[in-house]
């Protein structure tokens, strides 16, 4: 009994240890106070070293002086710079990838390829996020880290993947996560490859159907209510009845739109069964800006870009093509050794490829300077390239207003929820994203996402001197050119390792004589440094470079002149 | 001469949304062939609002019309070719022995360069077909080859008549016969698929007929489910849809207009039609036209028995005669593949030229618009350095409603209006659009999806 009554005891102790400690994760307090920080209350608006409170999730006070509670636990965030929480507008976060069925069905036909499962042919706009959303999905902390507070979800899929729902990015269950569902119908011209609808023509050709069939299917449904008697069961086919709200116009057809053909297409669809439409991943838009904006679309633009064909990045591909791509390399080389500066300068077919390029970096500006309101999507779009690419957006002329706007207040407006989010006012939700400067600034970090009062923070990684190992492995000489149209050119880099420090000297053939390298900093396999470039020593050029084994790829920014590739390789010993 | 392509891109551009755009273009002194009404030598052509104004010696036009010497020149219709797969993202939809819902319309591509090929071969006119994979294959679409602009919807030739896809013999029953083991997998089974389809479509087209009449009579009218490919073929009984069909064989041939007879069809152009010579007679008697390669054959089994008099022996027992491309490469030199009809049947020029103008026009319901030059008829040209069933003619220059798309002058050599910013090398390098004679343009996609899993 003695023993009993112990083992009892002791099972009491430990629940209360596990109570207390869970009690130790909630936060003391649900006041929040943000304060001498420059507060970005919408795009255009900011209150200069002010205070923001939050209270029980939701933003209590902003403003100057704003007098702090007692109880608010403060955030160290003194001067940084605060803005309403991001909105993807449509995103796949939280969804994962599913897993590739592997012989399953390989190299067979498919029989039934006429007649599908809805599920094969990937028409399911009936399905609901929140039984897809995995809340352990590593996009979500990713998402979140780069500032994104919400998101509207929608499922992976072929031509009708889903229903839209719009989440908050934090949640312990899939039903934690919704601020609202039925969102969206989303869709996208994509056939199902080996099944009915295969191909684009067969895509459109059964939106159409689908379409039609749901308006017949409603109306029989109504005229059933009115009066059963005499009728067959009207369809309950939820296919069908996934269209009813955008039939009825209180939901939008949400339809990816990535070129310039696509956009042509969806909007035929549109002009012919008049669904409400909102355009999404557009990716060549500048070309129906026009009609963009006397049809009021709304529009939310891919944040992706292509990559520009003249820096040779490291490609993720399959490893035949970077095989190709070497080789390629390994031909063109030879060729510039016999006849250097005829290969370097740009030909017509490249001319005509940059100027492609600047047009799609320079679209988000293109319709900020039409005046159509646009959000973001991050649809298809690697999340580490989503920063790096806003940043190219700003260079080609897109304002920080407009960049803030597209990721707070037009997707707000767009979801219908610009009484809750968007911007910092008083009763919102407290969902704010927190950077030590300026968040399109290069050199900024997010330290302090916020949703829904939940504090998330962020450490900012310190430049570790690397450990020797690592210096070891960059040390020794390399030749490399840097490749500035029109006046490539070449040069020796030598680095050494000073007790895990990083020094050297490089050497180019425009200027006479080394220059030895400045604040050279290695992280992992990433080495940057300064070099100057004037006899005064103030204009520096700034390297950073990717060294692999015996290959070191990467960029200089020259001043005034602009950043150019850098590559090279070791020359063996 | 100011209106060179460029010039064209920026009026597109201005125009987007807007209704298609037509030109003023006064073409002096040349010697035209008009196909209809024999050759008019040192003879002006006038084309205003895109429409053939006047024919004529000493035309005159005001400041706003340019002007083309045409001295020494030779003026004839803008080709039409009344097979193409040219201007396509997508031919084949493989997946269903009928597809007559599917349409290539919804699939145009402004921006594939196949199109300028064309223009630079004189033709101005093309049939965008769907393929062959399925014994009803989709709807296709007649387009202008209206190139630099980025609007699928500038391409259409606006008011041309529906066309679709049929497809006999080996194709069909590859795709799904011995690819699925379903039906057809013989040249019996793809009478069946006709018949069948039909069928359902007259009980379709009954079963609307009876909701309409019974609409807001009875209370429990319900309307019959909605279904495009019944629909469609409802729309082919009535006589609304002009049927190409891909054709080798005669009893096949038979065979087809056999149905057709039964279900009470008669718009008929066969295509490829390689034995449509041993069964001339009967093709005129039905009012089936034909359109047929000049000398292209022995790519299958079924297409071994063929001779390059074909055209010619079907033009002479009356039936509507035509020569296409079937192939982004052929396209630009059908002058070329009219003119083997003059080594190979001693066709009259006039009606070498018919080939590639009016009789595919006829082919296409579009012949009270195009395929000659009249008066009224659209400002469609191709002029030509040479007679251009000469082996030395050489385009110079393509007009399509009055407007210039062609100027070997101002040819520049890349003239792609779509640049990939990331595309490694040049797309006339690689493998482009354009179909060589060792594939069927006709099945393409069908591999690809075939072999996907």
């Amino acid at each position: 009994m003695k023993k009993q009554y112990l083992l009892t005891l002791f099972f009491l102790l430990v629940m209360c240890i596990r109570s207390f400690a869970q009690e130790a994760l909630s936060p003391i307090t649900k006041t929040i106070a943000i304060k001498d920080v420059h507060i970005v209350q919408k795009p255009g608006q900011i209150i200069e070293l002010g205070t923001l409170i939050i209270d029980n999730g939701l933003i209590q006070a902003v403003g100057k002086g704003t007098p702090i509670p007692a109880n608010a636990k403060i955030l160290e965030a003194d001067s940084m710079y605060v803005y309403a929480g991001f909105i993807d507008g449509i995103s796949h976060v939280g969804i994962s990838q599913p897993e590739k069925k592997e012989g399953s069905t390989r190299g067979r036909r498919e029989k039934d390829a006429a007649n599908p499962s809805y599920e094969k042919a990937g028409i399911q706009p009936h399905l609901q996020v929140r039984d897809l959303l995995n809340p352990k999905d590593k996009s979500i902390a990713d998402m979140r880290k780069l500032g994104y507070t919400a998101a509207q979800v929608v499922p992976r899929g072929k031509m009708l993947p889903g229903g839209g729902s719009l989440l908050l990015l934090n949640g312990a269950t899939p039903d934690d996560f919704i601020y609202s569902d039925n969102t969206a119908l989303y869709a996208q011209l994509q056939g199902a490859g080996n099944v009915y609808p295969a191909t684009l023509i067969a895509v459109m050709s059964k939106f159409r159907e689908l379409y039609a069939q749901a308006a017949q299917a409603k109306t029989n449904e109504k005229n059933y209510r009115l009066n059963p008697v005499g009728k067959n069961r009207p369809s309950k086919d939820r296919v069908l009845q996934a269209f009813y709200p955008v039939i009825d116009k209180s939901q939008s057809v949400f339809f990816k739109a990535p070129a310039v053909k696509d956009i042509h297409r969806v909007f035929t669809l549109q002009k012919e069964l008049d669904f409400p439409l909102v355009l999404v991943d557009v990716k060549q838009g500048w070309h129906l800006a026009d009609k963009i904006k006397s049809t009021r679309t709304p529009v939310l633009l891919s944040l992706d870009l292509p990559k520009d064909p003249s820096k040779k990045g490291k490609s993720k591909k399959g490893k035949e093509e970077k095989n190709d791509k070497e080789k390629e390399k390994d031909t063109a080389k030879k060729e510039k050794a016999t006849d250097k500066k005829k290969e370097k300068a740009l030909t017509p077919f490249q001319k005509k490829q940059q100027a492609a390029l600047k047009q799609y970096n320079a679209q988000a500006a293109f319709f900020q300077d039409k005046n159509i309101p646009f959000g973001f999507t991050s649809i298809d779009t690697k999340t580490a390239n989503i920063r790096p690419n806003l940043r190219k957006m700003i260079a080609n002329g897109l304002t920080q207003e407009t960049a803030l706007a597209a990721l707070t207040t037009v997707p707000a407006k767009q979801l219908g929820v610009s009484k809750m989010m968007g911007t910092l006012e008083k009763g919102k939700l407290a969902n704010l994203v927190i950077s030590d400067k300026p968040y399109f600034e290069e050199k900024s970090n997010v330290r302090f996402v916020i949703v829904e009062g939940k504090v998330f923070e962020y450490e900012v990684k310190k430049k570790k001197k690397s450990d020797s190992s690592e210096a070891a492995k960059v040390v020794g000489t390399w030749n490399y050119e840097i490749n500035i149209p029109g006046t490539p050119s070449s040069g020796v880099l030598i680095l050494k390792n000073k007790d895990g420090n990083i020094t050297g000297s490089i050497t180019n053939e425009m200027a006479e004589g080394a220059e030895d390298i400045q604040e050279a900093v290695l992280d992992g396999n990433e080495l940057t440094f300064l070099v100057p470039i004037d006899d005064s020593g103030s204009a520096k050029a700034a390297l950073t470079l990717t060294i692999d084994e015996d290959s070191i790829e990467g960029s200089v920014t020259i001043p005034e002149l602009g950043s150019f590739d850098v590559e090279g390789e070791r020359v063996p010993e | 001469m100011k209106n060179n392509i460029l010039f064209f891109l920026c009026l597109c551009l201005a125009f987007v949304g807007t209704a298609q755009t037509t030109g003023n273009i006064l073409i002096k002194n040349g010697t035209v062939l008009t196909i209809t009404n024999g050759t008019l030598t040192e003879t002006d052509v006038l084309i205003k609002d895109g429409k053939i104004k006047s024919i004529g010696k000493d035309l005159s036009a005001g400041d706003d019309t340019e002007t083309v010497d045409a001295t020494g020149l030779f003026v004839m219709p803008g080709i039409i070719d009344a097979h193409s797969h040219i201007a396509l993202d997508v031919v084949n939809e493989a997946t269903s022995p009928s597809t007559a819902e599917v349409w290539v319309g919804d699939a145009l591509d402004p921006l594939d360069v196949g199109i300028y090929r064309a223009l630079a071969g004189g033709v101005t006119i093309s049939h965008a077909m769907h393929g062959s994979a399925n014994a009803i294959g989709g709807q296709c679409e007649t387009i202008k080859h209206r190139y630099g602009t980025f609007d699928p919807e500038e391409l259409r030739m606006v008011g041309a008549p529906r066309t679709i896809k049929f497809a006999l013999g080996e194709n069909p029953m590859r795709v799904h016969g011995e690819g699925r083991g379903i039906l057809p997998r013989t040249r019996m089974g793809i009478e069946q698929v006709f018949r069948a389809e039909f069928s359902k479509g007259q009980r379709y087209m009954e079963a609307w007929d009876t909701y309409n009449k019974t609409k807001g009579k009875v209370t429990t009218a319900t309307a019959p489910k909605y279904d495009r490919r019944l629909e469609t073929m409802a729309d082919i009984l009535r006589g609304d849809i002009i049927i190409h069909c891909h054709s080798y064989r005669a009893d096949e041939i038979l065979m087809l207009m056999n149905v057709l007879k039964d279900f009470g069809v008669n718009r008929i152009t066969y295509q490829h039609v390689n034995e449509g010579f041993k069964v001339a007679p009967e093709l005129a008697e039905f009012g089936a036209s034909a359109s047929v390669f000049a000398d292209w054959w022995a790519y299958k089994f079924e297409v071994y028995y063929s001779t390059a008099y074909n055209a010619a022996i079907l033009t002479k027992n009356g039936v509507v005669t035509s020569i296409n491309s079937d192939s982004g490469e052929l396209i630009r030199h059908l002058y070329h593949e009219a003119a083997k009809t003059q080594r190979y049947g001693s066709l009259s020029d006039e009606e070498a030229l018919s080939l590639i103008t009016i009789n595919p026009a006829k082919q296409l319901g579009i012949d009270k618009r195009v395929g000659s030059i009249e008066e009224g008829k659209e400002g469609d040209i191709a002029i030509f350095n040479a007679h251009p069933l000469s082996i030395y003619a050489i385009p110079q220059m393509t007009i399509i409603d009055g407007l210039v798309y062609f100027d070997i002058k101002k040819d520049a050599n890349d003239m792609r209006v779509d640049i990939n910013p990331e595309e490694a090398e040049p797309m006339f390098m690689m493998e482009s659009k354009a179909h060589d004679h060792a594939n069927d343009a006709c099945m393409e996609g069908v591999s690809e999806q075939l072999h996907k899993h």
